[in-house]
């Protein structure tokens, strides 16, 4: 009870600041608030399945819709989605990159989390703006064999399907109804099925819908799926929108935070701070601090990377950053109940659980489970340099001086007090500029001269110059020098304390869903035992104008019931689902 | 194997005040303002590479899907570069044009003598023997037939001086196939699936493909693509 008092004083108090941060950035940036408030959206998430085993991956796809409409659009790029546990703290938290009107994603289900139900909550920044109960949820159930399984509740089932009729046809109809069909009526373990699906309106009229189709053991199911928004409001009883502190991310994460004086923690307004990734291109952006110190910056990368922060002017000592965090607070209202299983289904059940042991165990030999990270296009923010000098292209020299003096061109060091700098020679005039340029090593600016020309040479990879004002985000540098090191990494280079050094993810990273494809008899002769209890997941399937799609898949060594589940919604906005038994035996 | 990027057109811009907002925070200085200074290697009474010649010529250029109208740039046809002039961007009181930073112009318009052109940058492999290179293309037409023109001009060398000769090349782009048009013999290759009917076409409407302009020649591909799709 304390933790939700607690948390519900965090929400008041969030609120407050809402208010108070919506003023500022609506006047700051010159909007009406009644403007911003009309632009709603919502999401459909959808899962692969209802039941999972600790150890198994959760496939879902969301859809990124109009509120008003419902129609699917496109307004936000970024997608947060969270596991959260009974005590609506996040037990997985997902960044996902959507740049199209649908995403998809996946996360693996620890072993360390307990049997019970989970809840699945989805949102954009720009949705944080808006009531909780506006997000998507959907409630998943986990289940540990490895960890207190006897504190799983039992029940008997009044409504026990163990039938075998492939012909069971289940639709709900919001709008959009489906046809579903198999080319056979039963199959045999390792072979192939085709489906073919039809969506039309309620008019009878063929819809190109937007689908997800999920195959897995029937057990995995519940009776009842649906997206719903808060699970204890009830709908109507909206509260009135709230301001908004945060903006929508149009292009990817933003990363926002304010600059503060680490004496008198009062923020830094109007200073010019640079965000810098380590690594071998420089992906620098910059950004003069707003009146209340506040940065934004864009981020579009997935995967880890270092993120540094400082500010431009180097003599600026006394300050630190403190980053706004990107997921919302733990979930300030009880979650769905605890988790019972029937015991009709208990058995079924168990052999889901063997099937997950015997997925992982032989994991490592299917190939075909290949993680897929598309490859950023990167390059260095101030495009292809005027001179690039790799250092392996040269004779062997003793130290980056020599270097400097013998191989680069329009750079030179000069040294002024004991005290090194370094000098580059406009293009334009072919005069030295007067001020110093930006000098970068492994995409970090860095001004300690000394510290870089100290740099062992068999760490230096290359060195580009631009030789020529380069003017961005409101700047203008005169010359930029960028020192490559072959670990890509600062070789070893001390950095200011001052300096914010963060690892940080901006998106999270993709993969995508393969299954075994038993086409030929080598293939369906192998040893490799496949005991998958999901045998398809598709979240991309569309339907033709027609109204037409078709797929095909291989069924496994598990023999039983399973089930076909597809769901979707049409370009009007209208959704449906379907699901349909499928025999192997 | 040919890779373009020429989705964004297609793209539903965001609600304009959430746009709006959004660049206010996130890119409050000039978005054009992104890239090194372009040095004047010509000399301009004599001959100039950047179209449109017009001093101040006004143009639209769409930069991370936002659309930026009536913004003062030229393309430099040698150097294949956008030069932006903002006009309080001084030094010793002269505009110092920029060259944009060509990862972050998707898009870019331009009033040409023949008539409104748009620009892309184009990405073509450079491991293969390509008829073209990567950079920036007027693209005429979309779609599976895609016809792009080549500005670019020839620096010669004359008794007056350096001087860069504009000139103009047409490609069509079908079936991962890239083709030059410099007559009715190429053209008809191009569409060689439909070369019959294109022909016929082309006699009617009585365009002389070396001398067509590239409305015409557009109209010759909206015909093979409506062909195709039948």
């Amino acid at each position: 009870m304390k933790m939700h008092a607690d948390i519900s004083l965090r929400s008041v108090l969030q609120k407050t600041v809402y208010l108070v941060s919506l003023s500022l950035l609506c006047l700051h940036s010159g909007f009406s608030q009644d403007s911003l408030q009309h632009i709603k959206e919502s999401l459909y998430l959808q899962t692969d399945r209802d039941l999972y085993v600790v150890g198994e991956q959760v496939w879902m796809k969301v859809n990124k819709l109009n509120a008003h409409s419902n129609k699917p659009d496109n307004i936000s790029k970024v997608v947060y989605i969270e596991l959260l546990n009974q005590a609506g703290y996040p037990v997985n938290q997902l960044k996902l990159h959507v740049p199209d009107k649908s995403g998809f994603a996946s996360f693996t289900l620890s072993d360390t989390l307990s049997s019970g139900n989970y809840l699945l909550r989805s949102y954009t920044s720009w949705m944080k703006n808006f009531p909780a109960q506006d997000f998507s949820f959907r409630t998943i159930s986990v289940i540990n064999p490895f960890r207190n399984i006897e504190k799983i509740g039992v029940q008997k089932s009044a409504l026990v399907d163990e039938g075998e009729d492939t012909s069971q046809m289940v639709r709900t109809d919001n709008g959009l109804l489906f046809e579903l069909n198999f080319d056979r009526s039963s199959y045999g373990t390792r072979e192939r099925v085709q489906v073919s699906i039809q969506a039309r309106d309620s008019s009878g009229n063929p819809v190109e819908a937007d689908l997800s189709l999920s195959i897995a053991r029937s057990i995995l199911f519940n009776d009842q799926r649906a997206n719903f928004h808060d699970p204890v409001h009830p709908s109507g009883k909206e509260e009135p929108a709230l301001p908004s502190p945060y903006l929508p991310e149009l292009e990817g994460v933003i990363l926002s935070g304010t600059l503060l004086n680490s004496i008198t923690d009062e923020p830094i307004g109007n200073e010019d701070i640079v965000l810098s990734i380590v690594g071998k291109t420089a992906r620098c952006q910059f950004y003069r601090t707003n009146d209340t110190g506040e940065f934004y910056f864009n981020l579009d990368n997935s995967g880890v990377q270092e993120l540094v922060i400082q500010p431009l002017d180097s003599a600026l000592g006394d300050y630190y950053v403190e980053l706004e965090p990107d997921f919302l607070d733990a979930y300030d209202h009880p979650l769905s109940g605890p988790l019972y299983l029937d015991t009709t289904k208990l058995q079924a059940l168990n052999q889901g659980i063997i099937g997950m042991q015997i997925e992982n165990r032989y994991e490592a030999y299917r190939h075909v489970r290949l993680a897929h990270t598309p490859e950023p296009l990167e390059y260095d923010f101030y495009g292809d340099a005027e001179y690039h000098i790799q250092i392996s292209d040269y004779i062997p020299l003793k130290t980056i001086r020599e270097v400097i003096k013998e191989i680069v061109p329009m750079v030179s060091v000069r040294v002024k007090d004991g005290l090194n700098s370094l000098v580059v020679e406009n293009g334009v005039d072919n005069v030295n500029f007067d001020k110093a340029p930006l000098v970068l090593v492994d995409g970090v600016p860095f001004g300690d001269v000394d510290q870089i020309l100290n740099i062992s040479l068999s760490e230096l990879e290359s060195i580009e110059v631009i030789n020529l004002k380069y003017f961005l985000d409101g700047h203008v540098f005169e010359g930029i020098i960028h020192f490559v090191t072959v670990e890509g990494k600062m070789a070893g280079l001390e950095v200011d304390h001052a300096v914010f050094r963060q690892a940080y993810t901006a998106f999270s990273e993709e993969s995508c869903f393969s299954s075994p494809a038993y086409n030929s008899d080598s293939l369906k002769s192998s040893p490799l035992p496949d005991f998958r209890n999901i045998l398809y997941w598709n979240p991309d399937l569309h339907t033709r104008e027609d109204g037409l799609t078709s797929l095909e898949f291989y069924t496994a060594d598990e023999t039983g019931n399973y089930t076909v589940f597809v769901e979707g919604i049409s370009p009007e906005g209208k959704s449906g689902y379907i699901y349909k038994k499928l025999l192997v035996h | 194997m040919v890779l373009f990027s020429l989705t964004l057109a297609a793209q539903q811009p965001e609600p304009s005040a959430l746009q709006d907002l959004y660049q206010d925070n996130l890119h409050p200085s000039d978005a054009l303002l992104n890239g090194r200074e372009y040095k004047y290697y010509f000399h301009p009474l004599l001959s100039s590479p950047l179209i449109p010649e017009d001093p101040f010529p006004s143009a639209s250029v769409v930069i991370r899907n936002q659309i930026y109208q009536n913004v003062i740039l030229q393309y430099d046809t040698y150097k294949d570069m956008v030069v932006y002039y903002n006009l309080n961007n001084r030094h010793n009181n002269m505009i110092i044009p920029v060259i944009v930073n060509r990862h972050i112009v998707e898009e870019f318009t331009l009033r040409l003598p023949s008539g409104r052109a748009i620009f892309r940058y184009l990405v073509f492999p450079e491991d293969e023997k390509e008829l073209l290179s990567s950079g920036f293309y007027e693209i005429v037409s979309e779609g599976e037939c895609k016809y792009i023109i080549h500005h670019g001009s020839v620096k010669k060398v004359q008794e007056e001086g350096v001087v860069y000769l504009y000139k103009t090349e047409q490609y069509i782009i079908t079936s991962g196939a890239v083709y030059r048009i410099s007559g009715k013999r190429a053209l008809l290759k191009a569409l060689s699936d439909r070369a019959e009917e294109v022909n016929l076409y082309l006699k009617r409407s009585k365009i002389w493909v070396r001398r067509a302009d590239k409305e015409q020649i557009k109209g010759v591909i909206d015909y093979y693509t409506a062909l195709k799709d039948q």
